[in-house]
């Protein structure tokens, strides 16, 4: 199994016709993805590599069941295009654009929570469950992808896109495949927290441990970590909660504070932001973290071992 | 987004992306005893002339002696434009791309045609199976070694 998307997940994408918009629309194919449609207001009746183009969502939702929605329209059409599909009644949306003002992005978070969907990023690579699916341009072209990521027992989150493949690479290199990854999002407000979606992970049968990918900079991991310390309220399979583990880049930044290195959610503004302080909070509330990018294998096996 | 860049005060000059990968590499760096020069983080397919630009920018820095050159797997971004930037980049400052690059850590999209680039100017590559940290470590004990 995996989680929010598998092999029959039917994806739609806005913004097909742009030039990034094809090139992943060719790749999630390749891979394997049901691609039912895509929308570009204005090129209804094209068709973009066989999938055809729509004037709007609804004209799409009205005719078929669509599962998920890839948003890849310019950042000041971002807001209303996600208005259009959460009313259309998609219930996951992955915006992959960048640079979303931040008020149109609370805008969309708000809606979605009233409506009852959920939203990946924005600025995320998107979501792959490994030979299954793939949703956004996570893994790059097919072939690139089948390379990094494999089918198997851990789940992975990510606040960075590149680390995401980074990660599953590492795990693919030594034997361990992976549930389904999630690339986050590198903004300060994202769609969807570790937090949120830790029951998902808790719930699925075949993901046997999780692994994480944290930077410094916002509340994420700590309220994770609080979350992972909840002794009830959860799902959680025959008394064994899943073990986690993490990985903290950034540590030079706590010398630094003020200033934002990689991604715009990564900024030091006070201790709890620093790596060390994170790292702090999330193992005393049982979660492994890796002091060395390369040490995760061994500690995933641990953690799998133990079980 | 390609190129932004913090100084320090060290003699190994970095290329570092994507994002999250900048962050674990310079860590990397610093917890196996470097002493980076630069925070240089690249992404989104720089071309080769941005990437050439900023090897020499880093080189032309006093007291750097290498640099070194590590990102995630990549997707975007091609292998070979970032191998071409840099052996540019060397050439251009005068340096021996062999002896100048402590390490290339870039696999992905189109990285046959970048390691064949590297291998033609006796450049040492390293690939996926090579971890960020590992490179960042081999990086350091060849600057060790002296050059």
């Amino acid at each position: 199994l995996s989680i929010l998307v598998d092999e029959d997940t039917r994806v739609i994408i806005q913004g097909i016709t742009g030039r990034e918009a094809v090139s992943f629309t060719r790749d999630m194919l390749d891979y394997g993805a049901k691609v039912v449609g895509g929308v570009t207001p204005g090129r209804g009746g094209r068709d973009v590599l066989g999938v055809p183009v729509y004037d709007s969502v609804r004209q799409i939702t009205e005719r078929e069941r669509v599962d998920a929605s890839v948003l890849a329209v310019p950042a000041p059409f971002v807001r209303d295009a996600a208005f259009e599909a959460i009313e259309a009644g998609v219930p996951l949306l992955v915006i992959v654009t960048e640079r979303v003002p931040r008020r149109d992005v609370v805008q969309v978070l708000e809606l979605a929570r009233l409506r009852g969907r959920r939203v990946i990023g924005p600025n995320t690579m998107g979501i792959i469950s490994p030979g299954k699916t793939k949703v956004g341009s996570i893994g790059g072209p097919a072939e690139d992808t089948r390379k990094s990521f494999l089918p198997g027992p851990v789940g992975v989150m990510s606040r960075s896109g590149g680390m995401t493949t980074e990660l599953s690479n590492l795990l693919s290199q030594n034997g361990l495949g992976q549930s389904t990854a999630i690339s986050m999002g590198g903004d300060p407000i994202v769609g969807s927290t570790f937090a949120e979606l830790l029951p998902l992970w808790q719930g699925d049968p075949e993901t046997k441990a999780l692994v994480l990918f944290c930077e410094p900079g916002g509340p994420l991991e700590a309220a994770l970590a609080e979350q992972a310390r909840l002794p009830d309220g959860q799902v959680r399979r025959a008394g064994n909660s899943l073990p986690i583990v993490a990985f903290i880049a950034g540590h030079f930044m706590a010398e630094m504070p003020g200033v934002r290195f990689g991604h715009a959610g990564s900024i030091v503004e006070g201790r709890a932001d620093t790596a060390e302080e994170k790292a702090r909070i999330m193992r005393e509330a049982g979660i492994v973290v890796a002091d060395d990018f390369s040490q995760i294998p061994a500690l995933v096996k641990r953690a799998l071992g133990e079980r | 987004v390609a190129g932004r860049l913090v100084e320090f005060d060290g003699s190994l000059g970095l290329i570092i992306g994507g994002g999250g990968a900048s962050l674990t590499a310079f860590d990397a760096v610093r917890r196996h005893g470097g002493q980076p020069a630069n925070y240089c983080e690249i992404g989104g397919n720089p071309s080769v002339r941005k990437v050439a630009g900023l090897t020499r920018l880093i080189l032309s820095k006093p007291g750097v002696q290498r640099i070194a050159v590590i990102m995630n797997v990549v997707n975007n971004t091609r292998v070979d434009l970032v191998a071409r930037g840099v052996i540019k980049g060397c050439v251009e400052s005068g340096r021996d791309p062999a002896k100048t690059i402590a390490a290339f850590r870039v696999p992905g999209a189109w990285e046959e045609e970048g390691f064949r680039l590297l291998r033609h100017y006796g450049v040492e590559y390293l690939d996926r199976s090579v971890s960020i940290d590992e490179a960042a470590r081999r990086a350091i004990a060849g600057m060790s070694q002296g050059s």
